[in-house]
């Protein structure tokens, strides 16, 4: 590891130059053109209510407290999902037997008010 | 290790004390002998079998008692377990025989509330110099603690009261204060240099200032949850902390986890190591004003970035691992697209490392710099390439392997020279190793289902979880009292040990050197603090 010449880095940072010269721009003009995400992404959390059984499986998993489940009934439920507590980790999705509960694509979620993310899924009875 | 001999050897030195031997799963043996014989028991360990590498301490409370673990390595595991009275605990300073264990004892000393009697410098090193009242991992002893409430000295007030002038015009002394926003790196952490002239005399470090108390957090919450908790202790190496902390969950559990999952870890864990090295070269480059490797490094380490995306959905937080498992795949497609990206990536490494190596400005900031010998690196406990550089063969994925690696060919890179110029080849040199191991489980892949079913429940014992981080040995001390939770984790991450060795480094360099020691020592300050 120890053979250093006296040998001038500019040879090797030339083909390096060269090569950045004639790569395309690769940054996009996001957010005033559009950005595109693969499908694998871990976006905003969304359910699908009519496949939700109310197991509430999710919820005790859930890391950061970022879903709740209120029951009226055995089949009256909301699943309250907030958007500012969630840390996109997925857990929900890996733990839902009936797939109700996916991630989105959707990933700026900015609000100037918290409550405003606060989201909620009734089952339609 | 042989172990048989060094119990041999200790039921040998203490006759009269009853000595208890329980072998606890991944190849860890725990010793129990009293308080007063574990000064004793180390220097045994050290002067008869050469055993100095300190993993970590970790202290706990286990209700009737306050419980102290030394977890040694060589080759294997060995922890030395202890107990201690709740009422004034206090036991005598292993840092007399093991100078790296200083940083674990004063960690230990602030969130137990043990003394340890004879420490050189018993200054809180997480908590704020203002915390008063109970330890933070002590429960139920408020009233022991309420009275005691002496806030320790600030770094400054200490620096002050030990009798330092921040300026004496006659010897040109002077304390210079740096950090904690911004100090070279873009991690809080504090340090008071004392130069005389141009001359660093003296060092005093500060940590915690991002200290979020996760050991306390993993105790109030399940296994599962867990996970995601662990990934955010370090923002560059998430994966191996879910990978050390499932692997030992899984063996609480007896859990066989299929090949292709391990595999699969392995990837993500090399993949993360190549993204941790780029990402080091870069602010390494750019502390010592080398601006275009910077930009170079960090564009060609997108490449991993993006196939870590690809491959989990996330680019730092990967949420890859369950217990039991992974929950991400790659097909024969994407593994061939991954494969030609390598094959990219490794052309670009080239071009680094000639760059370094020729470079002569580079060589001139970095050579003979931050000088650590062989002997330093053992005393002081240091893991990783840090202890690589310097001659010390060790490497965790080959001697404990873990995940994959055992089928695995893995050449280990070591050097001698233990200059920050060594570290800076070296790492680069990793990275060719972790490309070549990405390349082997690519084209290897095993067939197989990705997870077995994990039960919620762990059964109750107790684990020392160990993996080869990209700073090198990383420790997770998990115990399991049969319920839903933890009842402890204890982390140590690599960089704690490179901490240590920063005055070391530091004490007799040019002050313009500073920037180039500390860069190349690869310190990650989040993960140290939790
Ligand atoms: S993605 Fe994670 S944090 Fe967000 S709601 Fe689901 S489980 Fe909770
Ligand atoms: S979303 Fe899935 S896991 Fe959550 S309550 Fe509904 S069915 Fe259960």
């Amino acid at each position: 590891m120890d053979n250093t010449s006296r040998s001038h880095s500019l040879v090797y940072l030339l083909p390096e130059l060269w090569r950045t010269l004639r790569t395309r721009r690769i940054t996009v003009r996001f957010p005033f053109g559009p950005l595109e995400l693969p499908s694998y992404f871990r976006g905003r959390v969304t359910v699908d209510p009519a496949l939700c059984n109310g197991c509430g499986l999710c919820v005790r998993d859930c890391p950061a407290a970022a879903l709740e489940l209120e029951r009226e009934s055995r089949d009256e439920f909301r699943l309250i999902f907030y958007c500012d507590r969630c840390a996109f980790c997925g857990q929900c999705e890996a733990v839902c037997r009936t797939g109700a509960i996916v991630l989105t694509n959707e990933f700026a979620p900015a609000a100037a008010d918290r409550n405003a993310l606060r989201e909620e899924f009734s089952k339609p009875s | 290790m042989n172990v048989d001999s060094i119990l041999g050897a200790l039921r040998e030195a203490f006759p009269a004390v009853t000595l208890e031997f329980q072998p606890g799963l991944l190849d860890e043996t725990f010793v129990v002998l009293s308080a007063d014989c574990v000064h004793p028991a180390v220097r045994l360990l050290i002067e008869r079998f050469d055993i100095r590498h300190l993993s970590t301490i970790t202290g706990q409370d286990r209700g009737s008692e306050i419980e102290l673990l030394y977890h040694f390595w060589d080759g294997r595991g060995l922890t030395l377990r202890t107990s201690l009275a709740r009422e004034d605990s206090h036991i005598a300073t292993v840092v007399d025989l093991i100078p790296g264990a200083a940083f674990y004892e004063r960690e230990v000393s602030e969130m137990l509330g043990v003394t340890f009697d004879g420490h050189p410098d018993p200054r809180r090193l997480l908590l704020p110099e203002d915390w008063s009242g109970e330890p933070p991992l002590r429960q139920g002893d408020s009233a022991q603690f309420a009275e005691q409430d002496v806030p320790s000295p600030s770094i400054g007030t200490a620096i002050a009261d030990s009798g330092h002038v921040v300026w004496a015009k006659d010897t040109g002394r002077m304390i210079i204060p740096i950090g904690p926003q911004h100090p070279l790196l873009k991690e809080p952490l504090s340090y008071l240099l004392t130069v005389e002239g141009e001359l660093v005399t003296d060092e005093s470090l500060r940590i915690g200032y991002v200290h979020r108390g996760i050991e306390r957090l993993c105790q109030q919450r399940s296994y599962v949850q867990n996970i995601y908790l662990l990934e955010r202790v370090c923002g560059i190496c998430s994966h191996i902390h879910t990978t050390t902390y499932c692997q030992g969950v899984e063996a609480l559990l007896g859990l066989e986890v299929p090949q292709r999952a391990l595999h699969l870890r392995t990837l993500l864990c090399e993949l993360e190591r190549i993204h941790s090295h780029l990402l080091w070269l870069g602010v390494f480059s750019e502390n010592i004003g080398f601006t275009t490797i910077f930009m170079y490094a960090w564009r060609d380490r997108e490449i991993t970035l993006d196939i870590m995306e690809e491959l989990s959905g996330g680019r730092v937080s990967h949420a890859a691992n369950v217990i039991g498992g992974v929950r991400t795949d790659v097909d024969k497609e994407q593994g061939h697209s991954i494969l030609g990206r390598l094959e990219d990536l490794e052309r670009q490494i080239e071009t680094f490392r000639d760059v370094i190596r020729h470079e002569r400005s580079f060589q001139m900031r970095t050579r003979e710099l931050g000088h650590l010998s062989f002997e330093q690196v053992r005393s002081h406990c240091v893991v990783g390439p840090m202890a690589r550089a310097s001659g010390v063969d060790v490497d965790l994925r080959r001697d404990a392997p873990y995940a994959a690696y055992d089928g695995l060919d893995l050449r280990v890179v070591t050097a001698g020279g233990g200059d920050v110029w060594t570290r800076t080849q070296m790492r680069v040199q990793e990275i060719f190793e972790s490309l070549h191991l990405c390349r082997q489980v690519l084209k290897e892949l095993p067939g197989g289902p990705l997870t077995v079913r994990a039960p919620r429940r762990v059964p109750a014992g107790e684990v020392v979880s160990r993996a080869e981080a990209p700073r090198g040995e990383l420790i997770y001390y998990i115990r399991s009292d049969g319920s839903e939770r933890p009842a402890r984790v204890k982390v140590r991450t690599p960089t704690m040990t490179a901490l240590i060795t920063l005055s070391e480094q530091l004490r007799g360099i040019n002050i313009a050197d500073v920037p180039a020691v500390i860069g190349g020592t690869d310190l990650c300050i989040a993960c140290v603090d939790r």
